[in-house]
């Protein structure tokens, strides 16, 4: 059985497949018998999508399923649904309420939208005896995945009509998440974990001595300025918040010996707002250095899903349309270049991806 | 559920420029037209002929005063 | 309230005009505002607001290709930042929804229309409201603030001396109105009628003094032939809809930045349930009070049915039921004028006005008496006992001038109003003076609007102004015989009306429907809102700009205030208030005026 996990379902863009694959998720989970907890960082279940206008999967349910939701979204619900507690919590649409479905239906769904809020329904959902967590997502957005055990990404013809270039993405984006390790594994002396626990970003020396400090948000070049006065002895580098594409291509500059320890607080802080390729040339060439890479916290990208359609826009009458890109060639390109399991959640049946969740490293 | 005309609080109004040559044929043809749309409780309210043609409002009492209005009931539907 | 870090932020390519006036509305309520160049990074935006230590962001934006990824990734910027759950963040633009700012990630979404209260609301991050905040209106005093002393000594002395010799003449009489109402005061009490409790005592004693009308109710159970009761359902169903309706309603205010005139909405259909639906649009629409009108056959009646009764022709029965349902249908603020100005049943209509709850009536004794078809003794004999009531019940009533519409010239349709006024006060009643906006057939006569409506209407508020300080409002409803049945001339004429009342700061103001010169069927409801959208849209147009006097409206007031005085002259050399009304010196024959019969020779010395 689950030992009680959050799974997020995150998308490089609308329209990717991310509801799909939430419907499927419950389903399978369904006939086993798991308790499942719902919740959304978006806003799902509308039959009509708020940006493009085209028709979108509905969220259907069953009986039992443990929700939190907006106060308005309940009026939109044709299912049977028991409010259970009222978080307080606010959002456009009114409060976020727990609640458990009675007679199934259609939901509508939209939950907490931040981080901060997303960690405080998790934990009541497990309280209602939730056994797994699936957070779906919205649009791009990737920042509460933070919160979550694992997420899958879903991607296609939404992100990018040419098939190569959503695998590269795909690659990148497994890359960063999967290939640098679990930070305390890294430092050399176990009494240097208190070095993570710094606000500012620090550089350290072989005995495990800050020699430098700055930010903790490393937004501007200018920042990293002083790590160049101390990069002959530094060992070891933490960046406990984000760092833009920007500092990531000045902190490559920085004449850093062999062998150094670069760790930051998760991958998202290096995905959000940035050129992923970037990133991507960094990490490669840390490597290339003999240096190493990890996270105070680890993200797993679970799995990758991909869907060939995407909303046609319509120059002459101002609106989208449906369309597709070639399936087989989407998921064999993606398949190819990026290192996790992909999925066509349509036509594959989701008892792997199920799976794969049940096998994942994810504690 | 009951038809969308009950929801009529009480009189409904077509207002419109009918093409014709007096303010009475334009009034005739109004209340014909209205008629014929199977409204029994019709009336022009107001019409202005000025030579291309009449401005011309009718009205159609859906709910009198006194009547039973289908209104009132909307709340007892599911 | 604390003072909030606001930081405005444009993502467009120019300034939106949106946030402009927003950053306005905030700094005039105090806050700190930071308006940021259009158009920047958004790592430049996230960084102003790490920087900032903003307690509040508004973004402004208008959905195009690619702007949903945009904002996303904007808001996941904040997350990874650290500062999302530290700010209020909304958005703000063209085709932003609730259901989008929560897909995006922010607190609120602000689609077009969003008002500056809105916002600050979100900024002061008190209960967010979807749509516009219901606007909280109060009940106004139409009397408040006035002193009721008299500035023209020649008229106030000539006065007193009209009402030392109406109440010499009523000292000792009475009427079958005056015992009913006397009997209403002391027998009826409305909780226990509320309560179904039994009584016997009054309906006994009531009975005696109705005509034939109210002892075949009492006595057999028969109704007036064009009435109806409810049945349980219908009952039930009004109910619900009332409950439904003020659950949800929200009550918009017409004046812009006044604070008067009031706006009045007239109500009658003849049914309770059809004017309960009409009060509600009449509320949800910006009407600040309103008129209760009864049928014509009411003031020729004596004595008041009960229950809970239809009627199918113009006018809403009054009886205790009836007038109990509408007090409970009305929204808090909304002010609610029950007439009582005419008819046999005049006094009693304020008892029970005043016992339901009403906050306004209307009494007249000079208009009571001769346009409106009661005799003009009994009408001074109950018209002052309705004062009387009206004072106890602390309900300021309006001294209509109708009989204008008849013919009689503004001057003695004034002196009446007048007398009727310096009774109320003598009675420690709080009358309100009701001269008509009017194209009456004084000036058709005489040529008074051949240019245009304003001068003469004018002119009769600074007369009006230059006799007494007193509460105005002119009525009832402004622009008598200038509206057609055009609804768009209507509802113009009625706007420029409640206009001019509003630019000379009157108190109040009563509007017709745009079918008021439709006499084919009754007003319907679409041509309320009619009206009430013009009004709304004329006092946004001139807001509070004042109206120059001229020097024709001074003419024409110093002839009035003359007039005035002169036919109070002929009423104290008279001597006799009374036989001035049937002689005709506040409007005679040729004027149109002509004494009421109903009720002729009820009055009896006691």
């Amino acid at each position: 059985m689950i030992a009680r996990k959050t799974i997020g379902i995150a998308g490089t863009a609308k329209n990717t497949g991310k509801t799909t694959t939430t419907l499927s998720l419950l389903d399978y989970y369904n006939t086993k018998g798991v308790k499942i907890g719902l919740t959304s960082i978006g806003y799902d279940g509308e039959t009509i999508d708020n940006v493009t206008g085209l028709p979108k999967p509905r969220l259907f349910v069953r009986k039992g399923l443990l929700i939190v939701t907006a106060e308005k979204c309940l009026q939109a619900s044709s299912a049977k649904i028991k409010i259970l507690e009222n978080l307080g919590i606010d959002t456009p649409l009114g409060k976020l309420v727990c609640a458990v479905v009675e007679r199934e239906g259609l939901i509508v769904m939209a939950g907490p939208n931040q981080s901060y809020h997303l960690k405080n329904v998790r934990d009541l959902l497990f309280s209602y005896g939730a056994e797994l967590i699936i957070v779906d997502g919205a649009l791009g957005r990737i920042a509460p995945m933070v919160e979550t055990d694992g997420f899958i990404m879903a991607t296609g013809a939404s992100y990018n009509l040419d098939s190569h270039q959503v695998a590269i993405h795909a690659h990148y984006l497994a890359e960063i998440c999967n290939y640098p390790q679990s930070a305390k594994g890294l430092l050399k002396d176990p009494a240097w974990v208190k070095l993570l626990d710094s606000q500012a970003t620090v550089v350290w020396n072989s005995s495990g001595e800050i020699v430098a400090e700055v930010n903790d948000l490393l937004l501007n070049p200018e920042q990293l300025r002083p790590f160049f006065n101390h990069s002959s002895d530094a060992r070891g580098l933490y960046c406990p918040g984000l760092i833009t594409t920007q500092c990531l291509k000045k902190l490559i500059e920085i004449p850093f010996p062999r062998g150094m320890t670069y760790i930051f607080s998760d991958p998202i802080k290096l995905i959000v707002g940035n050129d992923l390729k970037v990133t991507h040339d960094f990490m490669t060439k840390v490597q290339q250095e003999g240096s190493v890479l990890g996270y105070k916290h680890r993200l797993p990208l679970i799995s990758i899903t991909v869907n060939p359609f995407y909303p046609r826009y319509r120059y002459e009458s101002d609106n989208y349309e449906t369309a597709y890109i070639d399936k087989g060639q989407l998921l064999q390109e993606v398949t190819s270049l990026a290192n996790v399991p992909v999925f066509d959640i349509v036509n594959d049946s989701c008892t792997n991806l199920a799976n794969i969740i049940f096998d994942t490293g994810i504690q | 559920m009951p038809k969308i005309l009950d929801r009529i609080m009480d009189a409904i109004d077509f207002e419109t420029f009918l093409v014709c040559n007096s303010d009475e044929e334009g009034r005739k043809l109004m209340v014909q037209l209205i008629k014929e749309w199977g409204f029994k409780d019709v009336d022009i309210v107001f019409s202005q002929y000025q030579g291309p043609g009449s401005r011309i409002r009718a009205r159609a009492y859906v709910h009198r005063s006194g009547d039973v209005y289908g209104w009132l009931e909307l709340g007892n539907e599911e | 309230m604390s003072r909030k870090r606001v930081l405005l932020v444009p993502l467009d390519p120019v300034h939106d005009v949106g946030l402009k006036m927003i950053r306005r509305g905030l700094d005039e309520a105090g806050h700190e505002t930071i308006l940021l160049p259009p158009d920047l990074p958004v790592h430049e935006i996230v960084q102003e607001i790490v920087k900032q230590r903003s307690d509040t962001v508004l973004v402004s934006r208008t959905l195009g290709y690619g702007v949903a990824e945009l904002l996303a990734n904007f808001v996941d910027l904040l997350d990874v930042v650290g500062v999302r759950s530290k700010i209020n963040l909304g958005i703000g633009g063209m085709a932003i929804r609730p259901e989008l700012a929560a897909e995006l990630g922010f607190d609120a979404g602000f689609g077009p229309g969003t008002t500056v209260e809105e916002a600050l609301a979100f900024v002061e991050r008190r209960e967010y409201v979807e749509g516009s905040q219901k606007v909280v209106k109060n009940k106004r005093d139409l009397a408040e603030g006035y002193s009721y002393s008299f500035r023209h000594a020649g008229i106030q002395a000539k006065l007193n001396l009209i009402v030392d010799m109406i109440l010499n003449w009523a000292a000792n009489k009475t009427s079958p109105g005056v015992q009913r109402a006397a009997i209403r005061e002391e027998l009826w009490d409305v909780q226990r009628w509320r309560n179904y409790e039994s009584m016997t005592d009054f309906y006994n004693e009531y009975k005696q003094y109705c005509d034939d009308l109210g002892k075949n109710y009492y006595e057999k159970g028969i109704l007036h032939p064009k009435t109806r009761r409810f049945t349980k359902e219908e009952i039930n169903s009004s109910e619900e809809y009332v409950r439904r309706t003020q659950e949800v309603i929200k009550t918009p205010k017409l004046q812009h930045n006044r604070t008067k005139p009031s706006v009045f909405n007239q109500y009658g259909t003849g049914c309770p349930f059809m004017d309960i639906g009409h009060i509600k649009v009449s509320e949800a629409w910006g009407a600040d009070g309103v008129v209760h009108f009864d049928p014509s056959w009411g003031a020729r009646t004596e004595g008041f049915l009960d229950g809970f009764l239809t009627h199918q022709e113009d006018g809403t029965v009054i009886t205790p039921a009836n007038l109990n349902r509408i007090k409970k249908a009305l929204e808090e603020s909304t002010l609610w004028q029950v007439r009582a100005h005419r008819g046999l049943n005049t006094p009693e209509t304020i008892v029970l006005a005043g016992k339901i709850g009403a906050d306004l009536t209307k009494i007249n004794i000079a208009y009571g008496s001769l346009g409106a078809g009661t005799d003009p003794a009994r009408m001074t004999v109950d018209g002052i006992w309705a004062i009387r009531y009206a004072a106890k019940y602390n309900l300021p009533f309006d001294v209509v001038t109708n009989e204008e519409l008849c013919g009689v010239p503004a001057y003695k349709a004034f002196a009446g109003m007048l007398i009727t006024t310096a009774l109320g006060i003598r009675l420690g009643g709080k009358p309100i003076l009701q001269p008509l906006f009017c194209k009456s057939p004084e000036v058709m006569v005489g040529g008074q609007m051949k240019d245009n409506y304003v001068e003469f209407n004018a002119a009769k508020i600074m007369a009006l102004r230059q006799i007494i300080d007193a509460p105005m409002w002119p009525g009832a409803p402004v622009g008598f015989l200038t509206q057609t049945e055009d609804r768009v001339q209507s509802s113009a004429s009625t706007a420029f009306h409640a206009s001019l009342a509003a630019m000379l700061g009157v108190d109040a103001v009563t509007i017709a429907s745009s079918d008021e010169a439709y006499s084919g069927g009754p007003i319907s409801v679409p041509s309320k809102i009619d009206t009430l959208r013009a009004v709304s849209e004329a006092f946004r147009f001139f807001g509070q700009t004042p109206l120059a006097s001229t020097p024709q409206m001074e003419v024409w007031r110093d002839s009035i205030v003359s007039g005035i005085d002169s036919v109070l002259d002929k009423i104290v050399e008279r001597g006799d208030f009374v036989q001035s009304l049937y002689e005709g010196i506040l409007g005679n024959r040729e004027d149109g005026a002509y004494p009421g019969r109903n009720g002729k020779d009820t009055v009896t010395t006691i």
